[in-house]
């Protein structure tokens, strides 16, 4: 019953783990379903611009790779944190978080710069079904990520009021299953959208 | 395989296919939509795309590890079937809706089974 | 300041008024005798903040029962006009109104009284039957009652501020569109469901965790009761179904509140994508409901026909499939919105398909009662109503999957006795079997037998009355929803008579409801161990009710029936030894559960109304609450070893 860990490999048999691991999966069917409405949708352009004429493939690419990084980067504080020895150290681990931080804000930054610009030129999400389902499907990711770096931002304190702890092992492991997840469905968005619209 | 060398190795990997998949892209654009031709384009695509969600779930989300992973395992194994079934079927489901409710009188057409449909808004 | 918030939100129509007042004067009497006992702060400190699963399954059920009595009183609102009403503009209800009682009807029956009913079941067997000391995350288990409470308050407020959907419990689109639906209503039903949603996909999280992970030591998948193999399925179906119920009814809101096209009319939407995401939900969800229902009569049958379950591998078996199929049958909902025969075809064989593993369930059930010694104790007549119920409301299913036949009977009133007759028959009298069943255990004193076997009598002729003329309207023509009926179609008496049926229900009901008061009465008089019924699953091992940390000793298992293994073994002369106690952590109580579900129902109340800055401040109060409960470490406290001890002496001494 008590959340008592002793060994740190335990912390892969371990609940909060393996219920992260069902939460995003459950959170990948309801990017299915927005995925299926914009398979739909798609076409339903209404005289407005085609995706090729409205997507931006140098700032896709440019999204993709930060979004990538911060993925990395996530990963090293998770190494940081269950290394033994010297490389275990707080002060590392918080400055991985924060550049894996940075990265994600950044992502976040360019997106919120792509949607601007599509709203300056008249393509909001009020002209079509196409722009509805983009706007939707796109805006849902940028969503998770920023409540995602929220999350981080609130971990890195945890860490480091409190040291590199086995409860705040177990959450850094948490929240990296959530960070990569990110990455994963931004592959799907990368293909499905922008380079299928592109062809 | 320790887990820096996983991390490292799935972040190349995934930066390579990431590369792989935009040069394609530049390559159709540049032969004025030529080669690859737009099938093998869609499909070399997909296969990037689940080379890469395959690398990331190995290299960074250590899928196959640990105590959990035949559980793990079979919850994904569940949650593909049911992303396959409700994107697939949608797909076909509604494809299928739209070829029979076209209303060819008022000026959708049917030509070679496909759907043209009028937009009054055009 | 207020949005869209007027006085007239509280004007309503002299019916709506009563209804109105209703909810007002319920809420004022059990506010007021709260106070008037002074119990305010037992209320608070042993019940609303508990994280304790055996007390937050006590308080789903008692939401399902009070979501109950609103949702059978839109029945009998609705059987009542349709029995009055020869020709339009008779009876007394508005048809506006009558379509907003059958909107409000179907979203509390599925989804605030069934749905908070199995999680209550859930809650108070899950950990006794796998041999835990509680759930997987206990304080989600909180937040998520809470949530579901919030969701249902939303409803009843629309009674009082506002209106309702009147759109059907699936809010269609175009209809349920801003342009055709431009008050309150949807939005209503909207945020209602969705923030009971939520509540629901943490709970299945919750569960899956716990059957997967905190089975007592021995207890292999194949040793698990089935009970607890069909709460598995049916929690990964709520893990991967409700998602798609989310971001339909998400896409929906978008369409409403930021004037995006996904269902409208025009600039691209298609409503048809609406009806095929939201039965890719819907039909899941009644196996969600149902697979734990035919769970319990797996524990039931076995007990009171004195005979081992037969076929144990196969109803494992059967349940995986139900569990596979449920997600390839859902165009059955739509066959006549116009896919062409290939589609059709396919979702129909597939539709029969699903009924044969749930055949070999009813045969498994059949063939354990098979020379067993039965006895008819209310459960197994509860069982035997079953049996007979859902067998002919499945024939009545497997008839309408295939589509020519569909075509002829999709929105008939055929349609509509079917359905009731699976929830009725296939999830209702399975909960009320269960009732009574685990009421001893959770309660330590058993239900009054008359009167529980006077419900059940009046339950199926009730039911009879009232859904067999249905099944023959439908057949004649009747479409469903009618509010009012033409003298000429020659139906008047068939609604007469299943308003009849309504009656002898509410009657079913009453008696329950005096069965539970005189139980209470009685109690002293009908105290009982921990073994009744002679169980033979780990529930029946504890005491009844079990103390807070359920196991002293958390036991091995050494096969199926584990409780039955263990008696036998006493039986044989095994003498089990003195049990070596330990210190138990459990969780404390926290009211963190309570203020995110409070800010929760004012983010949705907020986005009704357009109130924006009580939006934000909802918003913002949730994060809030979760980031602080993340700073607090100190959420257990033990109870030593001694204190155990002293707890099981003073079982023994009773």
């Amino acid at each position: 019953m008590s959340h008592k860990l002793t060994e740190t490999k335990d912390l892969t048999d371990d609940k909060v783990v393996f219920g992260l691991w069902l939460y995003i999966l459950s959170d990948c069917v309801l990017f299915a379903g927005l995925f299926a409405t914009y398979a739909v949708q798609h076409g339903q352009l209404f005289g407005g611009p085609a995706p090729s004429q409205i997507f931006d493939l140098q700032n896709v690419v440019i999204e993709t790779l930060l979004l990538l990084t911060s993925s990395f980067t996530c990963g090293l504080a998770v190494l940081f944190a269950f290394s033994e020895g010297k490389a275990n150290s707080t002060n590392k681990v918080v400055a991985m978080l924060g550049l894996t931080l940075l990265l994600g804000l950044a992502f976040v930054g360019l997106e919120l710069r792509e949607f601007h610009t599509l709203l300056l030129n008249g393509n909001s999400w009020q002209q079509s079904g196409f722009l509805s389902a983009f706007f939707t499907l796109v805006g849902t990711h940028g969503l998770h990520v920023t409540l995602g770096s929220l999350w981080m931002l609130v971990l890195m304190v945890h860490i480091y009021m409190r040291g590199i702890s086995t409860g705040n092992k177990r959450k850094l492991l948490a929240f990296s299953i959530f960070w990569h997840f990110l990455d994963i469905i931004w592959i799907f968005i990368f293909t499905f959208v922008y380079l299928f619209g592109l062809m | 395989m320790s887990t820096l060398t996983s991390y490292i190795t799935g972040y190349v990997l995934s930066i390579l296919l990431t590369l792989a998949a935009v040069g394609m892209l530049l390559e159709h654009i540049h032969t004025i939509h030529t080669f690859p031709a737009h099938t093998e384009l869609m499909a070399g695509f997909i296969v990037l795309a689940i080379a890469q969600l395959l690398v990331q779930l190995f290299f960074f989300l250590h899928l196959g590890r640990g105590q959990n992973k035949h559980w793990s395992a079979a919850i994904l194994g569940f949650a593909l079937f049911v992303i396959a079934v409700v994107v697939g079927g949608t797909l076909w489901i509604m494809s299928n809706l739209q070829n029979n409710m076209t209303n060819v009188l008022q000026g959708g057409t049917f030509i070679n089974g496909q759907v043209n449909v009028v937009n009054e808004n055009d | 300041m207020f949005g869209l918030l007027t006085v007239n939100a509280f004007i309503h129509g002299p019916i709506e008024t009563f209804g109105q007042l209703m909810v007002v004067f319920g809420a004022l009497a059990v506010v007021g005798s709260i106070t008037y006992f002074k119990r305010w702060r037992w209320l608070f400190t042993e019940w609303l903040t508990s994280l304790d699963h055996k007390k937050i399954g006590i308080m789903y059920i008692i939401l399902s029962i009070l979501m109950l009595a609103r949702g059978f009183s839109d029945a009998l609102l609705l059987r009542g006009q349709q029995a009055i009403a020869v020709g339009p503009g008779t009876g007394y209800l508005a048809p506006d109104h009558f379509a907003q009682i059958f909107t409000a009807h179907g979203v509390i029956m599925i989804l605030f009284v069934a749905m908070p009913f199995m999680f209550g079941i859930l809650n108070l067997l899950v950990p006794l039957q796998i041999g835990a000391r509680d759930v997987a995350y206990p304080f989600l288990n909180n937040m998520s009652f809470w949530l579901t409470a919030a969701g249902g308050m939303l409803i009843n407020l629309s009674l009082v501020i506002g209106q309702f959907a009147a759109t059907g419990w699936l809010a269609y689109p175009p209809l349920s569109e801003l342009q055709y639906s431009p008050g309150v209503g949807v939005d209503y039903y909207i945020w209602a469901i969705q923030i009971a949603g939520i509540g629901t996909l943490l709970s299945g999280i919750n569960f899956l965790v716990t059957i997967i992970k905190m089975r007592a030591p021995g207890m292999t998948l194949m040793r698990m009761p089935i009970f607890i193999w069909t709460a598995l399925n049916s929690m990964a179906l709520v893990v991967f179904a409700f998602p798609i119920l989310t971001a339909t009814l998400a896409m929906l809101s978008l369409d409403r509140y930021m004037g995006m096209h996904f269902f409208t009319t025009n600039l691209g939407g298609n409503a048809m994508l609406y009806v095929n995401l939201i039965w890719a939900w819907g039909h899941p969800e009644v196996y969600i409901l149902a697979l734990p229902a035919f769970g319990i009569f797996s524990e039931i049958v076995p007990v009171f026909a004195q005979k081992r379950l037969f076929g144990y591998t196969s109803m494992v078996v059967a349940t995986i499939a139900i569990a596979f199929f449920s997600f390839m049958v859902w165009v059955h909902h739509f066959f006549t919105m116009g896919a062409g025969a290939d589609v059709n075809a396919f979702f129909g064989i597939m539709t029969m398909v699903i009924a044969i593993p749930t055949g070999v369930k009813i045969f498994n059930w059949l063939f354990t009662m098979f020379r067993g010694r039965i006895i008819f104790t209310t459960p197994m007549l509860w069982f035997m109503g079953f049996l007979v119920t859902f067998t002919i409301g499945g024939m009545a299913g497997v008839l309408m999957a295939i589509p020519g036949a569909d075509f002829e009977l999709h929105n008939s009133l055929f349609l509509v006795a079917h359905f009731h007759t699976m929830i009725i028959g296939g999830v209702l009298f399975n909960f009320f079997a269960a009732l009574t069943y685990w009421f001893p255990k959770v309660f330590g004193f058993t239900l009054n037998e008359r009167l529980g076997k006077w419900a059940f009598w009046l339950w199926i002729i009730g039911y009879s009355l009232a859904f067999i003329p249905l099944y023959v309207l439908g057949i004649m023509g009747a479409t469903r929803r009618l509010d009012y009926v033409d003298a000429s179609s020659g139906w008047h008496i068939l609604f007469v008579v299943a308003a009849v049926g309504a009656c002898v229900v509410a009657a079913a009901l009453l008696c329950q409801a005096l069965q539970l008061i005189v139980s209470i009465k009685q109690r002293n008089h009908h105290c009982v161990g921990n073994d009744p019924w002679n169980g033979r699953t780990l529930e029946w091992a504890t005491h009844s009710p079990p103390p807070v940390y359920n196991f002293a000793v958390i036991p091995y298992v050494h096969g199926r029936d584990a409780f039955w293994m263990q008696k036998e073994a006493v039986a044989k002369g095994h003498v089990p030894t003195e049990p070596k106690y330990e210190d138990i952590e459990m969780p404390k109580n926290t009211y963190a559960g309570l203020f995110i579900a409070g800010f929760a129902f004012a983010f949705g109340f907020a986005f009704v109304w357009h109130i924006w800055w009580l939006a934000i401040v909802g918003l913002v109060g949730v994060v809030l609450t979760i980031i602080i409960r993340s700073f607090n470490e100190n959420t257990e406290y033990t109870i030593t070893a001694a204190e155990v001890a002293a707890t099981e002496r003073s079982y023994k001494t009773v």
